[in-house]
């Protein structure tokens, strides 16, 4: 092969998206067509599979492979990427009769509680079949192919991402219509008698002919952009449009007369039974096989996904050296990094205190936590010296009634962010050493004189922040069976027995709702003798809506220090991230040139401010306002602490948007640091450092919309937790829909004010804090 | 030992912004209508939406000098302040082949008093179509630019330039849109869903309170 023809093949523009995108479509389809197969093997066969990854297969060729690659400087090259999206690819989906499979597929709750009311809708049945009306159809093809071949659109879509986008998406939903009622994907019925697609086909036929033809026999060149592209394999531009024409010709009658000549021959096949008997039966067939499956979504209700349960992971998971190991690697590396600190450079960039604790282990959490639980504390490296300490220390001390609040641990996270900002503990990698030294410190002083894990529950900064987002995750520790949990005589799983101490958070499992304080040690799982608790999977968010009785917490509607430790959270989140844009670091310098106050004091101050008063009083102020607005008779403070719950969800997108940021731009760093670490202990195997990769990584134009998208999805669930704690609070909350919109009001308000905010931030110039510049 | 450390400073500078309460559920009935193929074809089509053209783009000038011919391409049309990706398509003058080998360079120049120019090596690797060269420059400031493309093969030599014209950047709110105007979409969505959801529940019960009626009777 030469080498021209090498690279030509190896031009492909495959995107991460598009492969996520079209690979979580095909594993939905499978999914369905998996369970329908089993019901009905008869409809849903190979044949179903093959042709609908076969249409995913073409969609990708078309719009990733070396087609799209040279689609701008060949017609004929555009022309196979658009025949390959409305003669292939749209065909080959519809004969996989994609509609139930893909619906099974999706999660029930979901198949029925999101899309059940649209499907059930008459309105959008009614457009559905309007839609797929052969009439409509052939129009709705015919003019989308004329419309964009026109040269000022064509032109427009060759100059422009957007329209090219736009230009490929009408030509997929024109195809994906024109050959419903030539296919008649099941379940859907034919509006017209199957003779009538013969004339509908020879029609669009003949528009492909017309249009073709105008290609083939021009004399002029259409398009301007084709006659100044460089000439790759044709003579001309001419002969590049008339290939183009003639290709679309040919092939496109062969796809129209295919169908066509297959209708005519069933037609003519004399039938094996009376007339209109292979229909009834057919539609008797399609109702009982409708039925079937819309049983079977409706009575979808199996166990939830459970970790513990799932194979390798799961095994590794419930081995109990597995969580020791996993705090010894970490123990070691957080050794490491305090070394280091002391030892190495006093740069952050260059130094593993710098980059390792700000830059990798902030942005893994809160992805972690978000993604998959609260498994930071599971590896929690602090657990070491705690450990130490019950050895050494007496720990029989109780914890302080009066300090028995999550207040405590909310006015050290207040503490830390100021000093994270005023001290520029970023910055300082012999700071980040000594807050890591105080951090073990507290822990082995606490928990090595009171009982329990006082410091967890009731101090740790980290595990409040980590206890406050895990309620957003999708996996949950908690029983597989409550039934199992009635008959146990034991309750090891709080009490613990010989071989396996008990929840130290006083979580009793059967009462346990939600992630608030679980620190997934797997202590009750490895303490349960039925084994009878799972890592299960959950909605994510749903247990914010909920006010239920949970163990060691109580009800949240009356835990006011909850709902202030969530607000310091949220409220930090913006904090946190504006505090490191160019506008709020220079009217804080303006602040201190003008008051005499050194910047330190200013920053503390403003922090402070936003973190604790601005929150409690605009928090405060909605729930007054929605009060009165629907006459809610629950009080005040049941109000505002579930709502403020509701506002986790956005500060949750603002921490992640921010520390993901940070992750993308100043992640590099961490190979020159490990190499110059592992260079400083003699080992020279990793080779020199590369410092050009600490430098920051520019936006290639996928970050900020990346990150819009995390706030976009903080913002959509704080709502729907809203609405959800709206409706959960019943008649004591709003009497009727309008009050309930009352109710919801200020608190949409906020968000969208939060969400704005966010938005702003993100769309300022940042501080590059932990890489670096040359200069 | 370690390997020099290039002059550093730590970055302030600025960058360019780069189970709930079971409430009664309607019986899902399975639609007729094509409405999972077509959000299907609205999930793969938006999925596969291509955040910026790699290269290729718009021919800005063509050259044949020393037996090479030499095309110079620049994406986004028009190009604007910030990213652009600049790219170079080599072939013989004579035959039209595609010349892999040769080695380009690229200068951007502002046309205002004191502007550096850019200078930056093209190369397959930075390009999707894999017979052209890429570079990604980033262009300061709006205004006239010219843009000089240098293509060495042994001895032969062929320079291509084009004047172009920067615009300034999309303002973000615009060009950011699609993210902005997303929850708004979601929420208006769930809204008709929900419209949909209680009308539904609603008849539902009519019809059941209508039928005990019946039977009652």
């Amino acid at each position: 092969m030469s080498t021209v023809t090498e690279a030509t093949l190896a031009s492909f523009t495959l995107r991460p998206w598009t492969l996520a995108a079209l690979t979580l479509t095909a594993l939905v389809y499978a999914r369905g067509w998996r369970a329908l197969r089993a019901q009905m093997p008869e409809r849903f066969g190979t044949r179903q599979l093959a042709s609908f990854l076969g249409g995913l297969a073409a969609l990708l060729l078309a719009i990733a492979s070396p087609l799209d690659a040279f689609a701008s400087l060949l017609l004929t090259v555009h022309m196979v990427q658009h025949l390959l999206l409305t003669m292939i690819a749209a065909p080959l989906l519809l004969l996989g009769a994609p509609q139930i499979p893909l619906l099974r597929g999706l999660p029930a709750p979901v198949a029925r509680a999101v899309f059940g009311p649209f499907l059930a809708s008459p309105e959008m049945r009614a457009v559905g079949r309007t839609l797929t009306h052969p009439v409509v159809t052939l129009i709705v093809f015919v003019s989308t192919t004329t419309a964009w071949h026109l040269p000022a659109l064509y032109e427009l879509a060759l100059r422009s991402d957007g329209w090219h986008f736009l230009e490929h998406a009408c030509f997929l939903v024109a195809a994906l219509l024109f050959w419903w009622p030539v296919i008649v994907p099941w379940p859907s019925a034919a509006q017209w008698p199957r003779w009538a697609m013969l004339p509908y086909l020879l029609a669009a036929d003949v528009a492909n002919t017309a249009l073709s033809a105008l290609f083939s026999f021009s004399e002029a060149v259409l398009y301007p952009t084709y006659e100044r592209a460089p000439r790759l394999w044709t003579s001309s531009a001419l002969a590049d449009q008339s290939a183009a024409g003639a290709l679309m010709w040919v092939l496109s009658s062969i796809f129209f007369l295919i169908p066509a000549a297959t209708i005519a021959i069933r037609l003519l096949t004399p039938p094996l039974a009376r007339p209109g008997a292979a229909r009834d039966e057919w539609r008797l067939a399609a109702e009982r096989a409708l039925a079937t499956a819309r049983a079977a979504v409706l009575r979808r209700q199996g166990r939830p996904f459970d970790l513990l349960a799932a194979p390798f992971v799961g095994r590794w998971l419930r081995r109990p050296g597995f969580v020791r190991a996993l705090r010894a690697a970490t123990f070691a590396l957080a050794t490491l990094i305090v070394v280091d600190g002391f030892l190495g450079p006093s740069m952050a960039p260059m130094n593993l205190a710098g980059v390792l604790p700000w830059t990798w282990v902030r942005g893994l959490l809160v992805v972690g936590l978000l993604a998959a639980g609260n498994w930071f504390c599971m590896a929690c490296p602090f657990l070491v010296p705690r450990e130490l300490g019950r050895r050494f220390l007496p720990a029989r001390l109780h914890w302080p009634r009066v300090l028995r609040s999550k207040l405590v641990a909310a006015a050290l996270i207040v503490a830390y962010l100021c000093a994270y900002e005023a001290a520029g503990l970023w910055d300082s990698p012999l700071a980040t050493a000594w807050v890591l030294i105080g951090y073990a410190g507290a822990a082995f002083a606490v928990d090595g004189l009171f009982r329990g894990a006082t410091f967890c529950k009731w101090l740790c900064p980290i595990g409040q922040f980590d206890f406050v987002l895990s309620t957003l995750s999708p996996l949950e520790v908690r029983v597989r069976n409550l039934t199992t949990c009635a008959t146990c005589t034991t309750h090891d799983c709080i009490r613990g027995n010989a071989a396996q101490r008990g929840c130290e958070l006083e979580l009793y499992l059967p009462r346990k709702q939600g992630n608030l304080d679980c620190t997934f040690c797997l202590d009750c799982v490895h303490a349960c003798p039925h084994d009878n608790v799972g890592i299960l999977a959950v909605t994510p968010a749903a247990d914010l809506a909920r006010d239920v009785r949970r163990s060691s917490l109580g009800r949240l509607s009356r835990r006011t220090d909850v709902a202030v430790l969530a607000l310091v959270l949220v409220f930090g989140a913006f904090a946190n991230a504006a505090a490191m844009t160019a506008p709020v670091a220079g009217w804080m310098d303006a602040w201190s040139d003008a008051s005499g106050l050194s910047r330190a004091t200013v920053t503390i101050a403003t922090l402070v401010l936003a973190l604790v008063p601005l929150p409690l009083a605009v928090v405060l102020g909605c729930t007054l306002l929605g009060r009165a607005l629907s006459g809610a008779r629950a009080g005040v403070r049941e109000l505002f602490c579930r709502y403020a719950l509701a506002l986790v969800p956005l500060g949750a997108g603002m921490w992640t948007a921010h520390l993901v940021f940070h992750l993308v731009t100043g992640g590099g760093a961490l190979l020159p640091v490990v190499q110059r670490a592992a260079s400083d202990l003699g080992v020279t195997l990793l080779g020199a450092p590369s410092w050009d990769m600490a430098t920051p990584m520019p936006d290639h134009g996928w970050l900020l919309p990346t990150l819009l998208l995390i706030l976009d999805a903080g913002l959509l669930l704080t709502l729907w937790v809203a609405w959800r704690v709206t409706l959960d609070g019943g008649e004591a909350y709003a009497s009727s829909p309008a009050r309930g919109a009352g109710l919801l009001l200020p608190w949409s308000g906020l968000a969208c004010a939060l969400w704005l905010a966010a938005v702003w931030i993100l769309l300022q110039p940042m501080e590059m804090r932990g890489a670096m510049v040359h200069g | 030992m370690n390997a020099p450390i290039p002059a550093l400073r730590l970055a302030k500078a600025p960058v360019a912004p780069l189970r709930l309460a079971r409430a009664p559920v309607a019986p899902l009935r399975l639609a007729r209508a094509p409405f999972s193929a077509l959000l299907l074809a609205a999930v793969v089509t938006a999925a596969t939406a291509r955040a910026a053209r790699a290269d290729g783009g718009l021919v800005r000038a063509s050259s044949a000098r020393s037996g090479l011919l030499v095309t110079l391409f620049t994406t986004p049309t028009p190009l604007r302040t910030g990213p652009a990706d600049v790219s170079v398509l080599v072939q013989d003058a004579a035959t039209r082949a595609t010349l892999l080998d040769a080695q380009v360079t690229v200068r951007v120049s502002a046309q205002h008093e004191g502007a550096l120019p850019l200078t930056a090596r093209l190369d397959r690797a930075s390009a999707a179509n894999k017979l052209l060269q890429a570079a990604t420059v980033v262009l300061p400031v709006p205004g006239p630019y010219r843009i000089v493309a240098e293509a060495r093969r042994g001895v032969a030599r062929a320079v291509v330039a084009a004047d172009v014209t920067v615009e300034p950047p999309i303002p973000p709110l615009l060009a950011l849109w699609p993210y902005l105007a997303l929850p708004p979409a979601v929420v208006g969505i769930f809204l008709v869903q929900q419209w949909l959801r209680n009308r539904s529940l609603g008849t539902a019960r009519g019809s059941s309170a209508a039928a005990r009626r019946g039977g009652t009777s």
